[in-house]
């Protein structure tokens, strides 16, 4: 059966009908707009007061973004595009494993959607059987010295449209999928209403937790999350490239990898894939 | 290179648990590295994979050491005023995307608030922006360029 946009379009009153009353008690603001160049540009664009603690989605972005230069196709009607803002009591240089712990978030909201076999990608990449399902972007503000006030974005493919959805290849230059396509039958029509709650109830949770108690609190789930320790990777940088061994993550989140002919060394800026023997 | 500057490198790295730092400043340059490799390695390693960017356990300044600035670092040639400096390392842009318009030139006033450029570190960027309302006297990284904690980035009178 054809699944109905209209019925599944974004809207506020459905978003909150999904919230906890604690989650609905920490987000100030929730904002969706029809289309917008990026939510994490247009909620930066917000006077500073609105910025914490508010989620602005958009059902098209026109100019979404991944990491600098790439990106994010952004089609309307089918998925979810989200920005949350939080200011932290820390300094930016301190939130170095915030990409991480929202990467950790999305992984439990897409299980709670019943999704399995997904895992991250470091750092930012959701992934199920190879193919990335969500990507994550995080972006700061602050004097250095002073708090910092995050903005974390999340592109999450829910249903590409049926005319893209037919050649990715031409827009998508990475192996990609959709969460419908990947979830049990039955669980297939899951409303994005719904699917943008459980992202906001796993990211607030997370972020409370990671402003009390640090990264150390998820060491454990990103071991049991992460994609790349034991695999071979191709690691690159700087028009070139290396092969290695990925060992784990460091405290800060920098990946460590024992770099063929140059041993263990800490990662925090080549591209890496998965490269099989 | 200040040897007491040599033992800080030393200490951060024993803290942060990165592996490698290299610090250059004009010609010199030193490589701190934890593993206890003989031979260092080959200088292509530099190139293909750049020296990470060690957000690492470096201790924030706290504000009144930031505004006093760091007596050790004895930068010559720099116009006096606000210095405003790198919270992190990381990679400096001037602009949000590559090839656009610079936040700020030489000579444009600033609000405080105001964005001043980006750091990427972590796949993160890190908009800057500035404490003080002034002229901006100086711009004293390139775009591009690796920078490193504490590292002054702007001047502002």
């Amino acid at each position: 059966m054809q699944h109905s946009a209209i019925a599944d379009s974004l809207a506020e009153i459905r978003i909150r009908e999904h919230l906890s009353l604690a989650t609905r008690g920490q987000l100030r603001e929730l904002t969706v707009l029809q289309e917008t160049d990026s939510t994490n540009s247009a909620l930066a664009r917000l006077p500073a007061g609105r910025r914490h603690a508010h989620a602005l989605l958009a059902e098209k972005q026109t100019a979404g973004r991944g990491r600098r230069q790439r990106a994010w196709h952004s089609p309307a009607g089918g998925n979810i595009y989200l920005s949350l803002g939080w200011r932290f009591a820390r300094q930016s240089a301190a939130l170095s494993t915030l990409p991480l712990v929202a990467a950790l978030c999305l992984c439990r909201a897409l299980e709670r959607a019943g999704l399995r076999g997904h895992g991250v990608k470091w750092p930012n990449d959701i992934l199920v059987s190879g193919s990335k399902v969500a990507g994550i972007l995080v972006e700061t503000q602050s004097t250095g010295a002073g708090p910092a006030l995050a903005i974390i974005g999340i592109g999450l493919n829910v249903r590409m449209p049926g005319s893209d959805a037919d050649h990715p290849a031409a827009i998508i230059d990475r192996p990609w999928t959709d969460l419908a396509s990947r979830l049990p039958e039955d669980q297939r029509s899951i409303s994005r209403n719904r699917l943008v709650a459980l992202l906001l109830e796993e990211l607030l949770a997370g972020l409370v937790r990671f402003e009390a108690a640090g990264f150390e609190a998820f060491q454990g789930e990103w071991r049991e999350r992460d994609l790349l320790t034991g695999k071979r990777l191709r690691l690159e940088g700087n028009g070139g490239f290396r092969y290695g061994r990925a060992i784990g993550i460091d405290h800060d989140g920098g990946l460590e990898v024992d770099i063929d002919g140059y041993g263990p060394q800490v990662l925090y800026a080549a591209d890496v894939s998965v490269h099989d023997d | 290179m200040d040897i007491r500057k040599i033992k800080k490198l030393i200490d951060l790295l024993e803290e942060s648990g990165v592996a490698e730092i290299e610090i250059r400043e004009g010609e010199e340059s030193v490589r701190i590295s934890r593993y206890s490799i003989n031979a260092p390695a080959p200088a292509t390693a530099q190139s293909m994979l750049p020296a990470a960017p060690a957000i690492a356990g470096t201790k924030p300044p706290t504000p009144s050491e930031a505004a006093r600035g760091s007596d050790e670092r004895r930068v010559e040639e720099e116009p006096l005023g606000h210095k405003v400096r790198s919270p992190m390392v990381g990679s400096f842009y001037r602009s949000a995307t590559p090839g656009g318009k610079s936040f700020v030139e030489v000579g444009n006033r600033v609000n405080a608030g105001d964005t001043l450029c980006i750091i990427e570190a972590m796949k993160m960027f890190n908009q800057i922006e500035a404490d003080v309302s002034g002229v901006v006297k100086a711009v004293l990284a390139e775009n591009g360029d690796p920078v490193e904690y504490d590292q002054p980035l702007f001047v502002i009178e």
